[in-house]
């Protein structure tokens, strides 16, 4: 029969969870199934060494043990290490569990939830029960790849490397201390210390191109007080107080950030604190209902912001695009 | 989106790991049929009988018949394990897989209506310490008002309607009496499903859109309680699906500045071409389109359909019209 690499590495796993005290290089090269047909010497230990990474990347735990002088002596698995912690958990805790895997589906983190599930389920003769005991549901539908070597490289504490385009500018390279990563409106953002700029920087995961990289250097600055905690995207601009009189029954976005509102004879007086862009946006959602708006700059601001829409569509629906 | 690392088929890393806890799983459930278990690892019976086959030539080194793996599955359809060898426990889950379940279960505790807070609470810790992961270092977090979640979930305790002013997606603001039927998350989205007496529907309703909410003191009616209307899991699914698959929705052709890229970056969005940056976007009424690219105010341009191009011009004209006479 061919011995394919998971074969192979699962002999290894055999044999170095069997073994006594630990297993040399030579050991394995000559008793574990699998090795015995690598031609060179060089040729062993390339494989053996990508076995053992791929091992640990396993989060099975491939300890080497060292002689008295500090040379290495031979690998063992540990069943103290290795071994799963019981959980103690109840038939009901497995069907909340079972709900949870449910979340990430076929998002980023589904795979691991699953295979975390059957290693729970392996430990327990209790089954789970399907009845819809929690009438919530939930579903993250995050697929950006880039959210699993952040988290890890934020609890990790390590320095990740990445490609990062920010709109208007040239794909830039970026040394970052991640310390979280945020869902903000279904969008993924990371928050850290950049080690360029020399302070916190939020970076939204659609820009960031090709593959985060994460390296061996550790963190250099601890996250402010609670950081991790409560992340609060930062504002990009600042923000500006403004009073808009709306017709009553329209302004729906203003209204849903607004602090303070009085109605008065069909009108709303909307009291709000925002970026100009987000007052733009929200007051032309209900254009054609708004009264009045202070400050006057940003009244002119809308102002400019329709006659550019009238005059970019005018001259689109004549024909020339 | 970085979708290449999800639509890979299994890689060695993921059938060794199923491996390993195949055989500590069957041993807990000695003669389980080749069928229920290849469903519970979500793979074919012959997958599984791959597997079989592959843990039955492994084992010690030797490779004695002691020394290997046994497992019978050739009677009846039917699996027991002999000698699991070293396999008798599955491997200790790993930061990154606690993590994926504490996130989940964060998020769902969060959900004004469910039940057993206390012991997901215990459950997120449990993890959290076996596991040596910080489900903190992804926040997953609805932006929505506390108080209004604590009356949504005080009126399905109840079984209460509830009156509320809600802000629709179409801007507009309404005064809606709502029987509640159950709250659910997509992302960091909260949505509350309920009967409504102004549509005489059922309709879902974003929580971060609601302006002010209330219990009324009156009973939901029967046909509308929660136990009538508990969606399976492809109730949630098949909703989220006709949000999320544009397929045969039209699209507009819209051409955007360079200083509003950032209109690009939507998953919903196809570039056509980038110099000038023009996108097509799916819509599912011309009224959503039309509102769309006037709140974007003149930074994109509406190419396609062309009949609608002479709309917003006279809607963005009109409103000009009406504020400077106001003044």
């Amino acid at each position: 029969m061919r011995r394919d690499k998971t074969e192979r590495l699962l002999n290894l796993v055999f044999a170095l969870m069997g073994t006594q005290g630990s297993m040399s290089r030579s050991e394995i090269r000559s008793t574990v199934a699998g090795y015995e047909s690598s031609e060179s010497d060089e040729a062993f230990e390339r494989m053996f060494e990508r076995d053992k990474d791929e091992l640990r990347s396993m989060g099975i735990p491939v300890e080497t043990v060292f002689d008295a002088f500090g040379d290495a002596l031979g690998y063992v698995i540990a069943p103290d290490s290795y071994a799963y912690i019981d959980l103690q958990l109840t038939s009901r805790d497995l069907t909340v569990l079972s709900i949870a895997t449910q979340v990430w589906d076929k998002a980023v983190l589904g795979r691991s939830a699953r295979t975390a599930m059957r290693k729970i389920e392996a430990k327990t003769d209790k089954s789970v029960t399907n009845s819809p005991l929690i009438q919530g549901v939930a579903r993250v539908r995050a697929q950006d790849g880039a959210i699993i070597p952040l988290m890890n490289a934020a609890r990790e504490k390590k320095v990740v490397k990445f490609l990062y385009r920010a709109p208007g500018h040239e794909s830039e390279k970026r040394s970052i201390e991640p310390w979280a990563v945020i869902c903000r409106n279904g969008n993924w953002y990371v928050v850290g210390h950049d080690q360029d700029r020399g302070e916190e920087r939020t970076f939204k995961l659609t820009r960031i191109q090709g593959s985060v990289n994460v390296s061996a250097q550790p963190h250099t600055q601890d996250p402010p007080h609670n950081r991790t905690r409560t992340v609060e995207l930062p504002p990009e601009e600042s923000l500006t107080d403004a009073t808009i009189c709306v017709s009553a029954g329209r302004g729906g976005s203003l209204m849903r950030h607004a602090h303070n509102i009085t109605s008065n004879n069909g009108i709303d007086v909307i009291k709000v604190k925002a970026s100009r862009a987000e007052l733009i946006t929200w007051m032309l959602s209900s254009a054609n209902a708004i009264n009045s708006v202070e400050p006057q700059g940003l009244r002119e601001d809308l102002l400019a912001s329709l006659e550019c829409l009238a005059t970019a569509h005018e001259l689109g629906g004549l024909g020339s695009g | 989106m970085n979708l290449g690392v999800l639509a890979v088929a299994e890689t060695v890393n993921e059938r060794l790991a199923r491996l390993l806890a195949l055989v500590p799983w069957l041993s807990a459930r000695q003669g389980i049929t080749l069928t229920a278990a290849a469903r519970h690892f979500d793979i074919s019976v012959e997958q599984l009988t791959k597997d079989l086959w592959q843990l039955v030539v492994c084992g010690l080194p030797g490779y004695g018949p002691d020394q290997l793996v046994d497992i019978d599955f050739w009677d009846d359809d039917r699996i027991w394990v002999q000698d699991p060898q070293t396999l008798t426990t599955p491997l200790r889950l790993t930061a990154e897989e606690g993590a994926a379940l504490s996130i989940a279960l964060r998020l769902i505790s969060q959900i004004p209506g469910v039940e057993y807070r206390e012991d997901i609470d215990v459950l997120i810790a449990k993890l959290d310490e076996a596991c040596g992961a910080t489900s903190e270092l992804v926040q997953l977090t609805p932006q929505t008002n506390q108080a209004f979640r604590d009356t949504i979930n005080a009126a399905l305790e109840g079984n209460v309607q509830v009156a509320m002013t809600y802000s629709s997606g179409s801007d507009e603001v309404t005064e809606r009496r709502v029987s509640p039927i159950r709250v659910f998350v997509v992302d960091d989205y909260m949505y509350l499903e309920g009967y409504c007496e102004r549509a005489e529907a059922r309709r879902i309703f974003r929580l971060d859109r609601i302006l002010s909410i209330e219990m009324v003191p009156r009973s939901v009616a029967v046909s509308h309680q929660k136990h009538d209307h508990l969606l399976h899991a492809g109730g949630l699914e098949s909703w989220i699906v006709s949000n999320d698959n544009f397929g045969d929705t039209p699209r507009a052709l819209v051409q955007v500045d360079p200083g509003s890229s950032w209109v690009a970056e939507e998953p919903y969005v196809e570039v056509i071409s980038t110099k000038p940056l023009t996108i097509s976007v799916p819509y599912l009424t011309e009224d959503w389109l039309v509102r769309w690219v006037m709140s974007l105010g003149g930074s994109i341009q509406l190419l396609e359909p062309r009949h609608l191009i002479k709309e917003i011009a006279q809607n963005a004209r009109a409103s000009l019209a009406a504020l400077s006479a106001r003044d």
